[in-house]
């Protein structure tokens, strides 16, 4: 202990000595170790930090598959939810979960996020109250459903902390609900939310609405029980009820039961960016450590007589290696020191710009163990930077270097190259992945979303008090609450409309990019092939003056009119690619189709086709889709959509006073919408970018430090050609050569090692290949000129050597 | 009749660079015994340097034998060589060799820390060696603090705290100018009227003629021997 004290001692002395080298290299290392431990503690937030259900390793998520369309992890319906899975036997408890929005009233209409869940939800996930209880399967139940569970955090926030909560009551979307108890600090599923309450199903419901599929189940297996079983069990339980009811389960839907760990339910999309991510980053640390591992070797080259001091007066060579590695410990735990502040500081900037589509990233912190994961990394960081050199520093010959007028040995040369040539390959390759993504991003940013996305606003009315009430929610149902949404939203877009400014406006359910409904229907006239079943495909509620408002053009026909409300005959709209994919070059104006739901059997005959919107998403094909009128069949909630120059606040204004009860949401530029979906693409690229810039500085750096030292090391053969007759540019050129020959040894290895594993991003690629010839030829010049600069200064300095001063220092 | 402390029989040393073989010592036979002070005289590239490196276990012979204190040394592995070097002998360069971040305690000390000495014997030995050349005064001084002569009786001090068998001095005056040259080699030769065993490459016949004995290389052969090797 006191030698490594001595060794610590010493060490840090001759780093305070050394300034220049010190600083850079706890800088490199500060940058590769900070950046490293920030998506460290990202990665550990969201895929490997407990969950915070007990027991969880006995926790799946039951989903449905339709094998006949490809469909995986698809929602389930009441009665598969409430009589067949509850009932199963491998299930010590089970319950059903969905996201819903509801108003709030209190002093004014606010919407708030809710988790709607079936009894036995919470059990399953191994979840007790603070205060009261969970709920019944009475409550399951519409009528007894007038029921509420608050957050811990909402406890606090709106209620103060008040222990009597319990029994008191809130409105949600114009209903009393009765506060039945307060869940326990930290609790969240998937994401926070302030209040849990039933789904409520009817009763008609639970017996047969096997085709209203929007559940996901969490269960908890019985003690002993493996997944494997589960599995079996369940496909074996899937066949009976497909056997059972035949109508709802034909055949060519291939439909199953899934069983996964409830991990996956939260880490499946996320885990493959992650890795990337990680990956990434530890490579920029791979670089920072082979940039130290130079800058320590030059050092040691020039420290070559004070090993060699040692070694004579009885050193061993695995004492100076200890010696050594001290030192570099000593840096490496600057350099996490500074890592770790750069972490923090660099962590709210990330969080900042991450999607809120990933979950957990609200609980990113540096914990205890991300810190730990730190201090493991400064060790392993030392050893693989410092034990190369190391290594070779302690294999000194000792009758050279212990010789008068011995200069530091220019051994080591060709290691130093090759490390150099080892950053400029890790560079390339993460050059290539940014440059890739950025490409793609910029090829996605430059689709046509087929409507106009600058100068409109938007918002979305989800009425939902009891005026509004649509029972089932079936499309064409007939309560009065769909009546009065078809008033609530003409008045709305009247509302917009009468704007100051406002050119058109129009709404639908949910605008491009955001996720609609599937719907299977009848198409009259199309033959389908023997076991093909009817088509699904997405269907969308607009109201009169969308498309306008959208400038979605109008192909052929017309748009829907004020007349086509609920006593008009039921009329359609499509789009170019449900015309090609069902008719291919005919006119389907007067053609009809059916929704294929019990109750549907009215005929709707399509009177336009409009141009493709890129409903899925700007990263996929339009999909066909089908629009039905929001007069005839009003929808669950409304994106109201204004062209023209108008004010979030005028439009927040407007529509709230159509209906003061009712909140108005999400009042946002359209940009803004589409914005979101891209915010998932964004969040790599950026962090991909950052790691690739540090990646290329780090590089230039190594390139800029060996060929200086090259250079230093030559001075006197430098000196002598000049004497001789060599021109300044001779020497540069000479110099330059050398320094690019190592680059260009690199750029090779590098861009082979992009191409072997392109395949890693390339299923966050849109528009491009991972071997996309422009962008390899773009990276390469980009690091070429770097290159020639960060080599080209210490080229000029030689050409600059006075050669009688370059004779006389020997 | 003192006791024999080094002996070397036959041993050469060959150089083989691109193939081409350079015989820097051949057919040397030496016996060092306890107490005695050899010089080592000739002209450059004669094999001096390359003598007391083999000496001080710096290098390797290529052949012949050679034996420390009645051991065989020639084929011991490096940490063997290491051990050796640090327990039985110290090192005196022309120039100095001290090591620049630490001060001149800690120079002086840092055999001893390899040796794995308790500090409290360190600190007795230090300043006992320090006392002996004179320097205790500049304890906590950095080597660049100092004059070349004062750089040199502190690389003496190094030398002689661990109390090593023989003290090898490669032109320990080579550096400094006469003045400290001279005060060096009277520290040397209080050593060597103490006790110590020396051995010396030196090209000035000055100081050559303080030794009790005198080997003179030629290309890498003993051509001539003076003075006794009785101590």
């Amino acid at each position: 202990m006191e030698t490594f004290i001595k060794d610590l001692r010493f060490a840090v002395r001759g780093l305070r000595r050394t300034p220049g080298f010190t600083i850079a290299a706890v800088l490199a290392l500060s940058l590769g170790i900070g950046a490293t431990t920030a998506i460290f503690s990202v990665f550990h937030a969201v895929l490997l930090r407990s969950l915070g259900f007990g027991d969880e390793q006995r926790l799946v998520w039951v989903t449905a598959e339709q094998r006949g369309y490809g469909w995986k992890h698809g929602g389930l319906s009441p009665p598969e939810v409430v009589t067949d899975l509850r009932t199963f036997p491998l299930f010590e408890a089970s319950g059903g979960v969905t996201r819903q929005t509801a108003s709030l009233f209190t002093d004014r209409a606010e919407r708030v996020d809710i988790l709607a869940v079936t009894s036995g939800f919470f059990e399953a996930l191994g979840v007790q109250p603070t205060f009261g209880r969970t709920f019944t399967p009475a409550e399951d139940l519409k009528g007894n459903d007038a029921v509420v569970l608050v957050s811990a955090s909402a406890w606090r926030r709106r209620f103060g902390a008040d222990p009597s909560v319990v029994g008191r009551s809130i409105t949600l979307d114009g209903r009393p609900h009765q506060i039945i108890g307060v869940l326990p600090e930290g609790f969240s599923y998937d994401g926070q939310r302030d209040f849990y309450r039933p789904i409520g199903f009817s009763q008609e419901q639970v017996s047969n609405a096997r085709g209203y599929r929007f559940i996901e189940v969490v269960a908890r297996l019985k003690p002993g029980v493996t997944l494997e079983t589960t599995r079996k069990e369940l496909s074996a339980l899937a066949a009976r009820i497909v056997q059972d009811h035949p109508n709802n389960y034909p055949k060519e839907f291939g439909w199953g039961l899934l069983a996964d760990p409830i991990r996956d339910r939260f880490t499946s999309t996320t885990r493959e960016p992650l890795l990337v991510l990680l990956g990434a980053v530890l490579l920029v640390l791979l670089i920072a450590c082979a940039n130290v591992a130079n800058l320590l070797l030059a050092r040691s080259a020039q420290r070559g007589r004070e090993f060699a001091v040692r070694a004579a007066i009885g050193a061993s060579r695995a004492r100076i290696i200890r010696q050594l590695l001290t030192e570099g410990l000593v840096m490496a735990a600057a350099g996490a020191t500074l890592g770790v502040m750069l972490a923090m500081w660099s962590l709210s900037a990330l969080l900042a710009s991450a999607p809120r589509q990933i979950r957990d990233l609200a609980n990113v912190r540096l914990s205890a163990l991300v810190l730990a994961f730190s201090i493991a990394l400064t060790g392993v960081t030392t050893l693989i930077f410092a034990l190369l050199p190391a290594l070779r520093a302690s294999k000194v010959d000792l009758v050279s270097s212990l010789k008068d007028g011995a200069h530091g040995s220019a051994h080591g040369g060709r290691l130093r190259s090759f490390l150099v040539a080892a950053q400029v390959a890790i560079s390339i390759f993460l050059l290539a992945g940014a440059g890739l993504m950025l490409r793609s991003f910029g090829r996605l940013v430059s689709v046509s979303p087929g409507f106009e996305v600058e100068g409109a606003m938007t918002a979305v009315l989800a009425p939902a008090g009891p005026t509004y009430d649509m029972g089932d929610g079936d499309v064409g149902g007939t309560l009065p609450g769909y009546a009065a949404r078809r008033r609530y939203f003409a008045d709305a877009i009247r509302a917009a409309s009468a704007l100051p400014g406002a050119q058109a406006a129009g709404g639908i359910d949910r605008v491009p990019t955001v996720r609609g409904w599937g719907q299977t229907y009848f198409i009259e006239g199309f033959e389908l092939r023997p076991g093909e079943p009817n088509p699904t495909d997405e269907m969308r509620f607009v109201m009169p003056g969308y498309f306008a408002a959208m400038r979605q053009p109008l192909i052929t026909g017309r748009d829907f009119t004020a007349a086509d409300d609920a006593k008009a005959g039921p009329v359609v709209i499509v789009n170019q690619a449900w015309v090609r994919r069902y008719f291919p070059g005919r006119d389907v104006i007067g053609k009809r189709f059916r929704l294929d739901e019990l109750n549907q059997t009215r005929w709707r005959t399509i009177v336009g086709v409009v141009g493709d919107a890129k409903d899925a998403g700007l990263d996929k094909p339009a999909p066909p889709v089908f629009y039905l009128s929001a007069l005839q069949d009003p929808p669950d909630r409304l994106t109201v959509v204004v062209r023209g120059n108008v004010s979030a606040a005028a439009l927040r204004e407007a529509l709230a006073a159509v209906d003061p009860s009712e909140p108005v949401d999400q009042v946002r530029p359209l940009e803004d919408v589409l914005a979101t979906a891209l915010a998932v693409r964004r969040f790599p690229l950026q962090l991909l970018g950052v790691f690739a810039a540090l990646a290329l500085l780090l590089s230039a750096l190594g390139i800029y430090g060996v060929t200086s030292y090259a250079v230093a090391q030559r001075t006197r053969e430098i000196g002598l050609r000049i004497a001789v007759g060599a021109s300044p540019a001779g020497v540069v050129r000479m110099v330059l050569a050398g320094s690019l020959r190592v680059v260009g040894a690199g750029l090779l290895a590098g861009a082979a090692g992009a191409l072997a594993g392109g395949r890693l991003i390339a299923a966050q690629l849109y528009g491009t290949t991972p071997y996309d010839p422009l962008t390899y030829a773009a990276i390469c010049i980009v690091l070429g000129l770097v290159a020639v600069v960060a080599s080209g200064v210490p080229a000029l300095r030689a050409a600059r050597i006075d050669p009688m001063d370059a004779l006389r220092t020997e | 009749m003192a006791e024999t402390l080094i002996e070397l029989q036959n041993v050469e040393k060959v150089f083989l660079t691109d193939e081409v073989e350079t015989h820097a010592l051949s057919n040397i036979h030496l016996t060092v015994k306890k107490g005695e002070w050899l010089a080592i005289v000739g002209p450059s590239g004669s094999g001096k340097t390359t003598l007391l490196a083999i000496l001080g276990l710096l290098d390797t012979a290529t052949g012949g034998s050679f034996m420390i204190d009645g051991k065989p040394v020639r084929d011991l592995s490096p940490a063997d060589r290491a051990h050796v070097r640090n327990k039985h002998i110290g090192f005196i360069f022309q120039s100095f060799n001290l090591i620049g971040d630490l001060t001149v305690f800690e120079n002086v000390e840092l055999p001893l820390t390899y040796r794995g000495m308790a500090p409290a014997e360190r600190k007795k030995r230090v300043e006992e060696a320090l006392n002996r050349v004179g320097m205790s005064h500049r304890s906590r001084h950095m080597p660049g603090q100092l004059s070349g002569g004062q750089q040199q009786r502190v690389a003496v001090a190094r030398a002689v705290a661990g109390d090593p068998l023989i003290l090898l001095a490669d032109e320990p005056t080579g550096n400094l100018d006469s003045k400290n040259g001279q005060a060096v080699m009277k520290l040397l030769s209080e050593l060597h009227q103490a006790g110590s065993t020396l051995i010396m490459v030196t090209h000035d016949p000055a100081y050559a003629r303080l030794a009790t004995r005198t080997v003179s290389l030629f290309d890498g052969r003993i051509v001539e021997e003076t003075g006794s090797s009785a101590a």
